[in-house]
């Protein structure tokens, strides 16, 4: 009887011990969960312009100034959008100079690294005018489908014509390239 | 317990990054360069007519030769301090037997009279040739400018003027006249 009492004690103390083991609300488990993460890329655009720009020229005999600005640009467009990277002059020539109004300074532009390049064309003060038009799901860098350089590099190459009305003299405009993407 | 615990924290994940489905939103960028450019001092000048012909006009020997010569040019001066000219020069003269304007005979010097656009001050009443030096033709006054217009240019004229003078051999005798520009 002894021996009996002695085992049930020792067997209940174990299961007692065993619960006891344990931190109270634990139990062992795996528990596996998932969660959908949302990135949201949107459209984007950046450029980046030298500073200042001199227009020169070559002879006595009234040739045009010309002179080129390397433009660096980065762009991102939906899959049902677009972009532009336009140009507007913001102030013309001081009075005596040449004057962008009266249609003196004309562009072109070498080949876009994203984008079609725009062609000849006559600078105004009045609206923004065309650089590089960019195509729906364009983005730079990485190769393709993307552009193969990054930045992506377009030359705007200015003529200003030299007519013998205009006064001896430096003649500072400013120009404001703007680029947007949808 | 458990369950309450896991079903709440999906919910506010969800409320964190779900939110919105993705769209398209437009970004725009400027940069602002400026252009300047140093306008300087310019001058040029074309001759128009190919040959001057000198002719008598009424084939005595009273009536002397003559003929002109037309050019155009393009001239800017500096706004302040600056200045300009046309000049001549009869840098070959005729051949011998005929005319000359390095040793012209007595009263058989070679003139010409100017006129000019309003932009210079051609040159006053006759001038004499020489093949030794420029001679004047016009003079711009500071800050003059030509006609406005990338294509346009200024006209002016040289009428020259030869004494027809009998020692002189029959034929054709050719001189040249050098003309040049200038602009401070």
């Amino acid at each position: 009887m002894a021996n009996f009492t002695s085992r049930s004690a020792l067997a209940t103390l174990a299961i007692m011990s065993g619960i006891l083991s344990l931190p109270a609300g634990v139990e062992a488990d795996t528990i596996t969960i998932s969660n959908s993460l949302n990135a949201n890329i949107g459209a984007l655009g950046s450029l980046s312009v030298p500073g200042s720009t001199n227009l020169t020229n070559t002879g006595t005999v009234f040739n045009a100034f010309s002179g080129t600005v390397a433009i660096q640009y980065r762009a991102r467009t939906s899959a049902s959008g677009g972009g532009t990277l336009t140009m507007k002059v913001t102030q013309d020539f001081q009075t005596g100079g040449p004057s962008v109004a009266g249609g003196d300074l004309t562009y072109h532009c070498g080949s876009a690294g994203l984008g079609t390049a725009c062609a000849s064309s006559t600078a105004s003060t009045s609206s923004a005018t065309s650089v590089v038009t960019l195509p729906s799901s364009a983005c730079t860098g990485g190769g393709a489908p993307c552009s193969a350089t990054d930045p992506n590099t377009v030359n705007v190459t200015f003529n200003l014509a030299d007519r013998p009305v205009v006064k001896t003299g430096t003649f500072t405009a400013s120009i404001q390239f703007t680029i947007s993407a949808t | 317990m458990k369950t309450q615990l896991i079903r709440n924290s999906i919910l506010t994940i969800g409320m964190i990054l779900g939110s919105g489905a993705a769209q398209a939103f437009a970004q725009s960028n400027t940069g602002t360069t400026s252009v300047s450019v140093v306008v300087p001092a310019e001058a040029a000048i074309s001759i128009t007519t190919g040959t001057t012909n000198l002719t008598e006009a009424t084939g005595f020997f009273g009536s002397p030769f003559s003929g002109t010569t037309a050019f155009t040019y393009k001239v800017r001066t500096t706004k302040v301090g600056g200045a300009g000219t046309i000049t001549v020069k009869i840098t070959t003269d005729f051949p011998a037997g005929g005319p000359s304007v390095t040793t012209p005979l007595t009263g058989d010097a070679m003139t010409y009279t100017c006129s000019t656009a309003a932009s210079a001050t051609p040159c006053t009443g006759s001038v004499t040739a020489l093949t030794t030096g420029y001679t004047s033709v016009a003079t711009f006054a500071t800050d003059a400018h030509s006609t406005a217009g990338t294509g346009s240019s200024d006209a002016g004229s040289v009428v020259w003027t030869l004494p027809n003078d009998p020692i002189y051999k029959t034929g054709t005798y050719a001189a040249t006249a050098t003309f040049v520009i200038a602009a401070t």
